[in-house]
């Protein structure tokens, strides 16, 4: 048999190895085909039909009350059908700006707000909570030395929102009342309930105002904190929240929401959902009994930094 | 026995120089081009599997970056989502794309409408996407929902407890990845070809170094093949090649003492060959001599001693009287045999020593030789050449040349009557480049040489075939036998000239 050449069978192999190898150094280059994006139209694809827009103030970590709030509007949508965008806007200026432009269908906002959402064509659907518990607290730390209300002048004043009516207007309308002039102590307004006890835990500020509410969340999330935290004085109880509805949202459906809201302490699944908001029910109410507020601003507005005559003129309305 | 040639143990020489250049070449390039195809496949095969793994790793890594890209965008967007902010979303996606090959990113509701968009002219629209509204649907996690080689795109669910709020889709670049696989690539091909270099010199380097031991073992070789036992391979490295070299000097030694002791023998045999053809020369010249005598004798004594019986013969008929028939026929009878003797003697005389030969020369005696060989033999046809000069002339052969050619004619001749039954029977001599060539052929039933050369040994006095080698060699000359059974037998001598 003639013998096969030594270099041939190599050289080939090598020639291969070479090319494979230039191949595979060179193939990395993403193949040039179409890229599949996403596709987008003017319609939606789904038939859903637009929801109405249900904000909730503030008053805390929105997540939370978005928490909070959703199996309210999860069951709305369950029982009524009324489909529904939970929002809860990032500060108390942006709530109360939405509320003038009308941005909302449905809200939960403190009595100043629903007194101010009045010029915006809302109306209340029902108040929140029980009317006894709706009142003002002022936190000092345990190991203070303020024992009156004058003790606190010119000194550094914590809240949440200027616009915050338990936790800020009320207490404010309180010390005010009580004969410390407010002007003489710094607000530090700090954006939620938690950030305002945490400043006078850390000696930043020298009292916070609150809510019972989010004083009760506050003490079980912050056992430690609130032990050395008392609460110095409550004021007289008010209005609560209340539950407003734009006018432009059709009377069938206001019905339904009002009857679905007003029941809800009356079955388990939505004593849960009162439960997560931390209220024990809605109770019917009117838009009369917010008007007040006008009466209230009026005697507190030079606490609350307001011109008198704006106060009273709203109180008019 | 007779010494094997190193040539015959180690091949011819061109053929050994041949079979040095072919292994001097092929080994370099065998080991070369070994090392370069070994380096080829195995660099191919780690770069090929290298760039594989990077390529499923990076890709993989692409993809859960991509993921934790759109996860951390679904936690950052979630309170915008909530506060149904389309400027902190949108200020959220944009904050995605910095350092990221993020291409596109969005957030869309529940019912698949656009919120915040990268690019602003989808703000507000809906998406068209089945793939996408199933993941609307699908279960709230993150997930790549389209993978390409130019594109990943994955969605995580913009949560808060265990509510969605909508979904951040977001398509990531895979450009970088293939850059860097693409970089990986032309590295490893540097590498290989780093490898390749780098082996094919150590491959150079070591086959040189292989080759120069290889090399001198050839040269020793070449060396053993000129009889040159007495210089040893120089061994330049202490691996297997420099143990052979270091063998083949053991037998390099161990031949050379062979062949010392070999020589040895050779001169001492070569020397009892010289005495033992000394004493032949002797032994033939002694019984020569006594042959010459002998003839001398029976041709001087006793041929004349029966001539002077047949002189007295005759006159002893011649003296008889008339009426005595019977002692006359007895007498004739008496002188007839004493013929029969006087020829008698004269032939043997002739045979122990050609009288002719000593006085006439070799062609002279050889032709006479022959034509009584053809009176005796009358039915062979006899022939006898030359082209040697008259008998004569004053440069005549040497009486030695003469009595050996002439026995040698006479030993083949006789030989030939006796066994070869022939019918031609030639004789021829030459003179060739100071040569004597003698050629006595026959036609006869010829002989095997090698089965049965005692046949034609030395019969009735005869010298036969060793003594006509040991009167060549006795010469310095060679003879030549050639016969087989069939083919009648040709004697071929070959004697220098020595003029007398």
């Amino acid at each position: 048999m003639r013998p096969v050449p030594f270099r041939l069978p190599f050289i080939c192999l090598a020639l291969v190895c070479l090319a494979f190898a230039l191949s595979q150094a060179g193939c990395n280059k993403p193949e040039e085909k179409k890229e599949k994006l996403p596709e987008y139209s003017d319609r939606p694809a789904l038939p859903l039909s637009p929801p109405y827009r249900f904000a909730v103030h503030p008053q805390e970590n929105v997540k939370r009350v978005f928490a909070a709030y959703s199996p309210l509007a999860a069951l709305l949508k369950k029982e009524c059908g009324t489909s529904s965008q939970l929002i809860v806007p990032l500060t108390y200026d942006d709530f109360e700006r939405r509320l003038r432009e009308r941005m909302f269908d449905i809200a939960l906002a403190d009595p100043s707000q629903v007194f101010e959402s009045l010029d915006s064509g809302y109306r209340v659907l029902a108040s929140a909570g029980d009317r006894n518990t709706y009142r003002g607290l002022i936190i000092v730390r345990r190991d203070t030395n303020i024992h009156d209300v004058r003790d606190l002048a010119g000194r550094p004043l914590s809240f949440s929102a200027p616009s915050a009516f338990a936790s800020t207007l009320l207490p404010k309308a309180f010390l005010h009342e009580n004969g410390l002039d407010l002007h003489s102590c710094p607000m530090r307004y700090v954006g939620s309930e938690t950030s305002a006890l945490m400043s006078v835990y850390f000696g930043k500020t020298a009292a916070a105002g609150t809510q019972p509410r989010l004083w009760k969340q506050f003490r079980e999330e912050h056992p430690e904190i609130a032990a050395s935290l008392m609460v110095r004085w409550a004021t007289d109880p008010f209005v609560t929240d209340a539950v407003i509805i734009h006018t432009s949202v059709p009377e069938k459906e206001i019905a339904r929401i009002r009857a679905q809201i007003l029941g809800l302490h009356e079955t388990p699944e939505g004593r849960n959902v009162l439960n997560g908001i931390g209220i024990s029910k809605f109770e019917p109410s009117t838009t009369e009994e917010y008007l007040q507020l006008a009466r209230f601003m009026q005697k507190h507005a030079e606490a609350f930094s307001l011109a008198p005559q704006s106060a009273m003129q709203k109180g008019a309305q | 026995m007779k010494p094997v040639p190193i040539k015959k143990l180690f091949g011819s020489r061109d053929l050994l120089r041949l079979e040095s250049n072919k292994v001097d070449l092929q080994i370099r390039e065998k080991l070369i081009f070994s090392v370069i195809c070994v380096h080829v496949v195995l660099m191919t095969l780690f770069v090929a599997d290298m760039q594989h793994r990077q390529r499923s790793f990076l890709l993989e890594a692409a993809e859960a970056g991509a993921l934790k890209q759109a996860g951390l965008t679904a936690d950052a967007a979630a309170f915008w989502v909530i506060a149904d902010d389309a400027a902190g979303m949108n200020e959220v996606l944009q904050l995605s794309r910095q350092n990221t090959p993020v291409r596109y990113a969005f957030i869309m509701d529940m019912r698949g409408q656009v919120l915040a968009h990268t690019n602003r002219e989808q703000l507000g629209t809906f998406i068209n996407d089945t793939e996408i509204l199933r993941v609307l649907h699908s279960p709230k996690q993150a997930r790549v929902w389209n993978s390409d080689e130019k594109l990943i795109q994955v969605a995580a669910p913009i949560m808060v407890e265990d509510d969605t709020l909508g979904w951040v889709m977001l398509g990531m670049g895979t450009a970088p990845t293939f850059d860097h696989l693409r970089k990986i690539g032309l590295d490893g091909l540097l590498y290989t070809i780093t490898a390749i270099i780098l082996g094919a010199v150590a491959a150079w380097l070591l086959a040189n170094i292989v080759l120069r031991q290889l090399g001198l073992i050839l040269q020793g070789v070449d060396r053993m093949q000129n009889n040159d036992l007495g210089t040893p391979i120089p061994v330049v490295v202490d691996d297997e090649i420099g143990k052979v070299a270091r063998a083949l000097n053991r037998a390099m030694s161990s031949l050379s003492q062979s062949a010392e002791k070999l020589q040895k023998e050779m001169h001492e045999r070569a020397e009892a060959q010289q005495r033992i053809r000394h004493l032949s020369r002797r032994l033939m010249d002694g019984s020569e001599e006594e042959r010459k005598r002998i003839g001398h004798d029976l041709h001087d004594e006793l041929g004349q001693s029966v001539t002077g019986f047949q002189f007295a013969l005759h006159s002893l008929r011649d003296l008889l009287p008339h009426g005595t028939k019977d002692a006359g026929e007895l007498c004739d009878k008496l002188i007839g045999y004493a013929e029969e003797m006087g020829d008698s003697i004269r032939r043997i005389a002739a045979n122990s020593w050609p009288a002719a030969l000593e006085h006439m020369g070799l062609v002279v005696a050889g032709r006479a030789f022959i034509r009584e060989c053809a009176k005796r033999s009358p039915n062979i046809r006899f022939i006898f050449e030359d082209t040697l000069p008259e008998d004569d002339n004053p440069h005549r052969l040497d009486p030695r040349l003469e009595l050996a050619c002439y026995r040698i004619i006479q030993e083949s001749v006789n030989n030939a009557l006796r066994h070869a039954e022939a019918a031609h029977i030639s004789v021829e001599i030459h003179e060739q480049e100071h040569h004597i060539i003698l050629q006595i052929t026959d036609d006869g039933c010829g002989f095997d040489i090698q089965k049965t050369p005692g046949q034609y040994s030395s019969e009735q006095g005869g010298i036969g075939l060793i003594g006509m080698h040991e009167r060549a060699a006795a010469l310095d000359g060679t003879l030549h036998v050639l016969s087989s059974p069939g083919n009648g037998c040709c004697i071929e001598a070959c004697l220098p000239l020595l003029r007398s």
